[in-house]
């Protein structure tokens, strides 16, 4: 019977730890004073930072080339939450999977809707489409949302904070206009965008293209298309003689290429960001940089 | 070496963490040791994944998901129940074709949701670190009345394991008995759920009792070292999810299965050292 | 139906889906009777027994046990069944299992009085095995094992008893003391009936019920146990259509 003695002692230590631990005060280790905010996906916090500069100090939740939309939280999150000062939520959908996680650990952090304002599109059968930020005029919003959030956590640097968004929202005024450039070298006709998924409609709208089909239907990457749907979208890429199919990053290429393969006449198949920046040093890691290279390769591969 | 048991009980996401797995675990636990002993686990696998589909189809109907995963849960064991009364199948048979088939059905109706909240990251792998007070407070009932089916039906589901056919001539009522632990089994698992996922939930209900068994010979000391077996595996995953930053459902499996090489290779040797040196008993 | 009768069968028959097990059978068994069943593999002697408990399919006629529905009496009858369809690997001590013979006596939360631990380490007396009250019946041998269900028999202070193949792998101190708790229950005004495949522990009861799906014979084991008999039972089939070279009578005929 000795095995049962040694784990029930160790239950009751753990229980007296318990008590003692919930009486401690808050042993958080900050290493230093700066305001902490956490961002859920990487391309918030890529804003967010530069709108912080050095005032603050900006954490990302999903690692680098994770899906947003599937991302199992471990005790590092959870940490992390727990010690903020200010949380930045994407929200519209992208980011449903941080709502129970925010009520177990925070319950002083201020939570910013970045997206607060910008209304969504819908459909009766897709629910609301999250991917505002693949149109930098969109953008200025989730900007402008991040430095009201940030000036009412840290007012000593508002001035810093303002100044700063300013600075990012012409920066995203440049970007617009670059895209438009850009994209005016593409025949509306050949502007057809194959997606992996519907992640562009706003894009579409502002820059005049056109969605032609997505691999997998709807917003949201889980959803699996059908075989009738696979179908049909060959079809159409063979009809209207899309040049390229564009797969995410964050999303297995696979269908893509089946597709491709159906259609039935050389089509690319190339790569955006959409879900997620590159690491560091790469072609998109900054929300700018990304921008632009999507753009291009877009406007590459259909020309 | 204290601040490293106490860091992480500083953040109350970890204390209710904790709780949960240790609720969850204990009571998973329980109900596991009558699923072990009548060997079940088959069944007990079947219902763990069958909830798939009672989840999904309780959030198109927007209604509670864990109402959704019991019904479903029930629906499958009745359908076991009635699928092997024909001579020709097995019990066994029976149940492949109904965990196969509730979990492709749960799949299916996930894959024509094509705008949802819910994250079925967290129904496949568990979220105890994102566990609510009210939570905890469900999970507490579901303990008590756990503990309240066991009390009175108990010695009934460990006759029925050890003897089904004395069981069945003295009297007991077979049935009755066989659909009681099936439900207890189900809420079982509806409650480990939180803490590990669908996926590894039949580890909570199998890997304690399975380790307390090899260290007692009698059922009341097996059940509650099947208890203390479970909580040391939670609180020892929860630890080494929080310091190698690693999933806590699955370190909690990890812990409890570890646990269980440790304890055999300990009983094996134990076993060694007394035939080397005690006398052979005399049997009869 | 007779109120004096332990039991009664009339035109009982017993199907598992489309296969007959059971058919016409009409016996009667007194208080106090001590029957054998004998018959070849397949004659439904476990299924007899299983309809005494009401466990088997009763497809046409009627069965009593005291008087009453086979259901209505399992508090009366205690039933010992075939050794392996037993978990010996399950976590209980031999004082458990003999316990579980005092169950229908405990009521709905099962907590064992004096009484019932009394008749337990009586039981286990009865046996020779009081000294192993506490061991875990893991570590038991065959013998002990079939003795321990023989206690649990004794414990259940039943008015019927029912055994299937008691005898079965048992040396010969065991089937003695069998035997003999067996006699000193009949005394005591119990009904006993047992199933069993050797001929010769047969002649010892005072009636013998030989049986293949339907009763052949039964009444005293001098009228039963006879070569024609045993041969229909056994061979299906009446002795003079085979030849003296294809029938081992001297399997049957012992002394």
């Amino acid at each position: 019977m000795r095995k049962p003695m040694l784990f029930s002692t160790l239950l009751l230590t753990l229980a007296l730890l318990c008590g003692c631990g919930s009486m401690h005060p808050t042993l958080r280790s900050n290493s230093s004073q700066l305001p902490q905010v956490v961002a859920t996906t990487g391309i918030i916090a890529d804003l967010a930072g530069q709108i912080a500069g050095d005032n603050a100090q900006v954490h990302t939740l999903l690692p680098e080339g994770a899906d947003p939309h599937s991302y199992q939280p471990t005790p590092a999150a959870a940490r992390l939450l727990a010690n903020a000062d200010l949380v930045l939520v994407h929200g519209a959908g992208l980011d449903v999977w941080v709502d129970p996680l925010l009520s177990a650990t925070t319950n002083s952090a201020d939570i910013c809707l970045v997206t607060q304002g910008l209304t969504a599109l819908q459909s009766d059968e897709d629910g609301v489409d999250p991917h505002f930020w693949l149109d930098p005029n969109l953008v200025i919003t989730y900007v402008r949302n991040i430095a009201s959030a940030l000036t009412a956590i840290d007012p000593e640097h508002s001035d810093a904070y303002q100044t700063r968004a300013e600075q990012q929202i012409q920066e995203l005024t440049e970007l617009h206009n670059w895209i438009l450039a850009t994209v005016a070298n593409l025949p509306v006709a050949q502007r057809n965008l194959v997606t992996n998924h519907d992640s562009f409609r706003y894009f579409a709208t502002r820059y005049d293209f056109n969605i032609v089909g997505t691999v997998i239907p709807g917003f949201h990457v889980e959803a699996e298309p059908s075989a009738q749907q696979l179908a049909a979208l060959s079809q159409v890429v063979h009809s209207k003689k899309v040049k390229a199919i564009f797969t995410e990053t964050t999303v297995n290429p696979r269908l893509a290429e089946m597709i491709s393969t159906q259609a039935g006449q050389p089509v690319k198949i190339l790569r955006l960001y959409t879900g997620s920046l590159s690491e560091k040093g790469g072609e998109a890691d900054s929300y700018i940089k990304m921008i632009r290279y999507n753009v291009k390769t877009i406007v590459d591969g259909l020309l | 070496m204290i601040s490293f048991l106490t860091e992480p009980l500083t953040y109350e996401f970890m204390q209710r963490a904790l709780l949960a797995a240790i609720l969850a675990g204990g009571v998973a636990a329980l109900a596991g040791t009558f699923v072990v002993l009548r060997g079940m686990v088959f069944l007990g696998d079947a219902l763990a994944h069958a909830v798939l589909p009672g989840m999904a189809v309780a959030y198109v109907a927007g209604q509670n998901l864990f109402i959704g995963a019991l019904l479903a849960a029930l629906f499958t064991s009745f359908g076991v129940g009635y699928v092997s009364q024909r001579q020709q199948l097995h019990y066994d048979t029976a149940i492949g074709i109904l965990f196969s088939g509730m979990f492709a059905l749960g799949i299916a109706i996930i894959s024509t949701m094509r705008s949802y909240t819910v994250d079925l990251t967290a129904m496949l792998f568990g979220n105890v670190l994102a566990v609510s007070n009210r939570e905890l407070i469900y999970l507490a009932l579901l303990s008590c009345l756990i503990l309240l089916a066991i009390f009175t039906w108990g010695r009934g589901w460990a006759l029925l394991a050890f003897d089904a056919d004395y069981a069945a001539g003295a009297g007991l009522p077979v049935k009755q008995l066989h659909y009681t632990l099936l439900l207890v089994v189900a809420l079982a698992v509806v409650s480990a759920m939180q803490a590990v996922g669908v996926v590894m939930v039949l580890a909570m209900l199998v890997v304690p009792p399975a380790t307390a068994r090899l260290v007692t010979q009698q059922l009341p000391i097996m059940m509650l070292c099947g208890v203390l077996f479970s909580t040391s595996a939670a609180c020892g995953g929860l630890y080494a999810s929080y310091y190698l930053n690693i999933a806590s459902g699955a370190a909690i499996v990890l812990a409890g299965v570890l646990q269980f090489f440790i304890v055999l290779f300990y009983v094996q040797m134990q076993e060694k050292r007394q035939a080397r040196f005690s006398k052979t008993e005399v049997g009869s | 139906m007779s109120t004096s009768s332990a039991f009664q069968m009339q035109q009982a028959s017993v199907a598992f889906g489309s296969t007959l097990a059971l058919q016409n059978i009409c016996i009667t068994a007194e208080v106090g009777d001590c029957l054998a069943v004998v018959g070849p593999n397949g004659a439904g002697k476990s299924t007899l027994l299983r309809l005494l408990l009401g466990l088997a399919p009763l497809r046409t006629g009627c069965v009593e046990v005291f008087g009453n529905p086979p259901a209505k009496s399992r508090h009366l009858i205690a039933y010992m069944p075939q050794k392996d369809t037993v978990d010996w690997r399950f976590p209980a001590t031999v004082a458990d299992v003999v316990l579980m013979g005092r169950w229908c006596h405990m009521g709905y939360w099962p907590r064992p009085s004096a009484t019932d631990w009394q008749m337990v380490h009586d039981a286990l007396t009865a046996v020779g095995l009081d000294h192993l009250a506490n061991k875990p019946i893991a570590a038991l041998s065959g013998g002990q094992q079939q003795r321990i269900f023989l206690a649990r028999l004794l414990a259940r202070d039943a008015r019927l008893l029912l055994l299937d193949e008691p005898f079965n792998g048992l040396d010969a101190a065991t089937q003695h003391l069998l035997l003999q708790l067996l006699e000193k229950m009949a005394q005591e005004g119990r009904t006993i009936l047992t199933v069993l495949h050797d001929l010769r522990m047969a002649r010892r009861f005072s009636q013998v019920l030989l049986l293949n799906k339907t009763v052949v014979a039964a009444g005293s084991p001098e009228t039963v146990l006879q070569p024609d008999l045993l041969t229909e039972a056994y061979f299906g089939c009446k002795l003079n259509d085979y030849t003296p070279n294809e029938v081992a009578k001297n399997d049957f005929v012992s002394n």
